[in-house]
């Protein structure tokens, strides 16, 4: 296990460094960060990044940096809650349809259909019909998400299902429920968290493309989608409005990436083992 | 003695991060022209490295070959260019392995697998080629030829896929065939078959073969010589006979009568301890902390082959009877 | 035919749960059609013109009726037939589509089968990180820098926009998207790049690798005819996955290059709450879906002989 940590070294530090430094960017920036990222400003529209705008100013006169910085807080925030709320539905479903043969069928073949679908569509109906706000934009991602937890879930589920301990445990009248939890579940985390971050990096960017296609967030939420949108129009005369934000996008999913790669890496191989 | 190839003194080690092992620790012996020698071993001795070394099929970032020669027609295969190599492979020396399940690439005919080897080593129209490929599955023992060119593996059995191999390996008539444990994942009836077509084809052509195996049986069946191997070195070689009736080393010794013989109701014998792990390689013998015989010497010196009467044998006490 | 069947179930569900989502979004169409002036009768006529007042169950069996012959009825706002309608802008959109498959497949296989022969090299590492950056990379910003670089200052290609075949030529209209076809591919290409590497590393390591050499076939040969073949059966499974991607992505890369296909179509459509658009357009992507799907089993039962289909 140690000669593979040293192996994928540079990754996990890399990945798991920015990673850290993002959340904690996103966590307490906002807090630190001193300029109201909603105050316009229009004498000073557009300007260069400088020492007073590190990141310059946007069309209004809003500076940058501070809504690049409560950006960040709220992609994060969404990243996380729909990670979580996929989690557990998703491990719960697949636990289920894993477990019983009858739910099997219709739940996977409701799922199939789901995952056979670009997910920025099915996210962009959901929201329609949801609305906006961020709660909604969290249910509508999670639910395009679920499918492939689920999936996952249900596939260690099956082979777990007919190992010894799990035999003996039914054999002795344990019930349902605590054979899945305390017996299955436990072999199915490393997977999990392998696809939860996986399933973090696409939902940045998901929220993103939605936010940018106007199906997300409001146009006043200073989410890193609407800035590039708003920057959008400005591209020749300011182009880092759509540059640094579209970066910092990069560099968060990246390092999202990079950890879940080397996750995958430390992690799979082990289960396989068993 | 016509010797088609002679190994002097072959060194493979493997290189890993950390630390090498010496995995054939100076490998000695020789093929003669038209006979079939036999390589027994436990496993993990070095059987399939040594074979893989005479085909430099090993693979080159963990492998190693740091020593010895294998001269064969009177040049060292160790000093070939990849080219070279190339043209000796499947056409000079062919080689069959252990699993003919994982062995023939599922996604290509049986025929067109046959035929690469043919458009490979040999100058022939498309359906000369096919020509020969259809009368080498029929040489070894095929029926309904025509048919199997065009099936896929998958779709043949164990022993039918081995032919296969054997007629890939003899198409362009070799001079020596390197059988890998060929039988080992066979079937017992099949077995037998399969070892009486390689002696049948092996006259027939006129190539040399090296089987390797650990099973005595086949050794029996097929080699007129065989030699013995322990943890990366030979210790004995010797006719069949001779070797059968009078073993001199102790391992040999050990492992002739640790066969269990019909009839005999006794206890099995076994050799006590176990193989030496590559990392931990005793100084002198290798054999020597399983041995019942040694001696202060077989501690400090390790043994050269020593030849008495064609029958060669590396141990500071070898048992003569 | 099992499969077919199969398929065809997937259809239905897809149906269904689109009928029934796409009313649940809140929302008259009627009303937004006439806007905030009408009064609550026109409303209601236009809501009896347009069967919205039957019982759902009436109007999803009416609505199934109609789209097996392909008439999902008219879209409220263009007031031309769904289907009519959408074959009109399928054209940029399926070349875009095409054409991005076609970037991600020329970028991303070699790139992969490169990595896996140089395993652990340099090379290798290169493109694994370049990979995994081009996963990262959120495609309309990649669009958006595309065209700041090329278009804006290099001025090589149009910044925006499309022109259809029929008025300019083939050419042209593939001019115009070359730059959304790289935005669009690049991040399929990625994957590519990565599933390709990994199955062609666990061909290479296989018996039949060894026994191809050990009957002298070359390196080049080993790896483009032995290797390749057997590592291209994940991977086009892999593709066939993601094609839906590709489809999510073209939404996207038309809103930024601003190409009138049927991927923008969508959008405006719900948020106009155009529910027969919605509905037809969405049942065209899933029937596009299941075709995409039976090409691949297709392709698979090409390159694996071992398959077999009941």
């Amino acid at each position: 296990m140690m000669r593979k940590i040293k192996k994928r070294y540079y990754q996990i530090i890399i990945g798991s460094v920015i990673s850290a430094l993002i959340l904690v960017i996103a966590v307490f920036g906002p807090i630190f960060v001193k300029t109201d990222p909603l105050k316009m400003d229009v004498m000073n529209r557009l300007t260069k990044p400088c020492v007073i705008h590190w990141f310059g100013t946007d069309s209004f006169g809003r500076d940058l940096f501070s809504r690049i910085v409560f950006g960040a807080r709220i992609s994060l925030e969404i990243g996380i809650t729909t990670m979580g709320v996929s989690c557990i539905l998703g491990v719960a479903l697949g636990l289920l349809a894993g477990y019983y043969k009858r739910l099997d069928s219709i739940l996977m073949r409701i799922m199939d259909a789901t995952l056979a679908f670009p997910s920025i569509l099915l996210a962009m109906v959901l929201i329609a019909t949801l609305g906006s706000g961020i709660p909604n934009i969290i249910a509508a991602l999670a639910i395009t998400n679920i499918p492939k937890v689920a999936r996952m879930t249900r596939g260690v589920t099956l082979s777990v299902k007919e190992m010894d301990h799990v035999e003996a445990a039914y054999a002795i009248g344990v019930g349902d429920l605590r054979i899945m939890v305390r017996h299955i579940l436990p072999l199915c985390l490393s997977s999990i968290i392998v696809v939860l971050t996986s399933i973090l990096a696409s939902t940045v960017l998901a929220e993103a493309s939605l936010t940018f296609l106007g199906v997300g967030l409001q146009p006043d939420i200073p989410s890193w989608g609407n800035i590039i949108n708003e920057g959008r129009m400005f591209l020749s005369q300011a182009p880092w409005l759509t540059i640094i934000p579209g970066f910092c996008i990069m560099i968060t999913v990246l390092s999202f990436n990079m950890v879940g790669d080397a996750l995958r890496d430390l992690l799979d191989p082990r289960l396989r083992e068993n | 003695m016509d010797k088609v190839l002679e190994i002097q003194d072959l060194q493979v080690d493997f290189v890993s991060e950390t630390r090498r092992l010496h995995a054939l620790r100076g490998i000695t012996f020789h093929i003669e022209k038209g006979e079939t020698l036999g390589l027994v071993g436990e496993s993990g001795c070095g059987k399939s490295l040594t074979a893989l070394s005479v085909m430099q099929l090993i693979p080159t970032p963990p492998g190693e070959i740091c020593g010895g020669s294998i001269m064969f027609r009177g040049r060292n295969l160790l000093e070939f260019s990849e080219k070279e190599m190339r043209a000796v492979r499947g056409n000079r020396i062919s080689m069959i392995f252990q699993e003919p399940m994982t062995s023939l690439n599922p996604v290509f005919t049986v025929g067109n697998q046959l035929i690469e080897v043919i458009h490979l080593h040999m100058n022939k129209t498309r359906s000369e080629a096919e020509e020969l490929a259809a009368d080498m599955l029929a040489t070894v023992g095929m029926s309904d030829v025509r048919k199997r060119l065009k099936e896929y593996p998958h779709e043949l059995s164990g022993g039918l896929r081995q032919r296969v191999m054997i007629a890939m390996a003899l198409l362009c008539q070799p001079e020596i065939l390197i059988a890998d444990e060929p039988t080992t994942a066979l079937d017992v009836t099949i077995q037998a078959q399969i070892i009486d077509l390689i002696e049948n084809l092996k006259m027939q052509f006129g190539t040399s073969v090296l089987m390797i195996t650990h099973d005595l049986g086949v050794i029996a069946e097929s080699c007129s010589r065989v030699a013995v191997m322990y943890a990366g070195v030979i210790i004995e070689m010797a006719n069949v006979d001779e070797l059968f009736r009078n073993p001199l080393h102790p391992y040999t010794r050990g492992l002739l009568s640790s066969i269990p013989s019909l009839g005999k109701r006794a206890r099995l014998t076994t050799i006590k301890g176990m193989v030496p792990d590559l990392s931990d390689m005793p100084k002198g013998c290798a054999f020597f902390p399983r041995c019942e015989y040694g001696c202060d010497r077989c501690l400090e010196e390790r043994p050269y082959l020593k030849k008495s009467n064609n029958h060669y044998v590396a141990c500071w006490r070898p048992m003569d009877e | 035919m099992r499969r077919i069947l199969g398929l065809l179930m997937v259809l239905l569900i897809v149906g269904v749960l689109v009928f029934t989502i796409v009313r649940l979004i809140p929302g008259d169409p009627a009303s937004v059609m006439l806007g905030p002036e009408a009064t609550p009768e026109s409303i209601e006529e236009l809501r009896t013109t347009m069967g919205l007042d039957k019982p759902f169950l009436i109007q999803m069996l009416n609505w199934f009726a109609k789209a097996i012959h392909g008439d999902f009825g008219n879209s409220y706002f263009y007031d031309m037939s769904v289907t009519k309608l959408i074959i009109s802008r399928m054209e940029p959109t399926l070349l875009l589509m095409s054409m991005g498959l076609l970037v991600s497949i020329l970028l991303g296989i070699p790139m992969g089968i490169l990595s896996a022969i140089n395993h652990n090299t340099f090379l290798d590492r290169l493109f694994i990180l370049l990979a995994m950056v081009g996963i990262s990379v959120p495609n309309f910003w990649l669009g958006l820098m595309l065209i700041l670089v090329f278009a804006q200052n290099l001025h090589i290609f149009p910044v925006l926009g499309y022109k259809l075949i029929s008025e300019s030529g083939f050419w042209t209209s593939i001019y115009y998207l070359i730059l959304p076809a790289f935005a669009l591919g690049l991040q399929l290409a990625s994957e590519t790049a990565r599933l390709t590497r990994s199955s062609m590393l666990e061909v290479l390591r296989s018996d039949y690798i060894r026994t191809a050499k050990s009957k002298g076939v070359s390196k080049f040969l080993l790896v483009m005819k032995h290797a390749f073949k057997n590592a291209m059966i994940p991977t086009v499974t892999g593709i066939g996955l993601n094609v839906a991607r590709l489809a999510g992505g073209a939404v996207v890369t038309e809103a930024v290059f601003n190409i009138p296909g049927a991927g923008n179509l969508i959008v405006t459509a719900i948020s106009r709450r155009d529910y027969s658009l919605i509905q037809g357009h969405i049942m065209y992507v899933a029937l596009m879906f299941v075709l995409v799907n039976l090409i691949i089993d297709i392709l698979y039962k090409l390159l694996d002989p071992r398959v077999t289909y009941s």
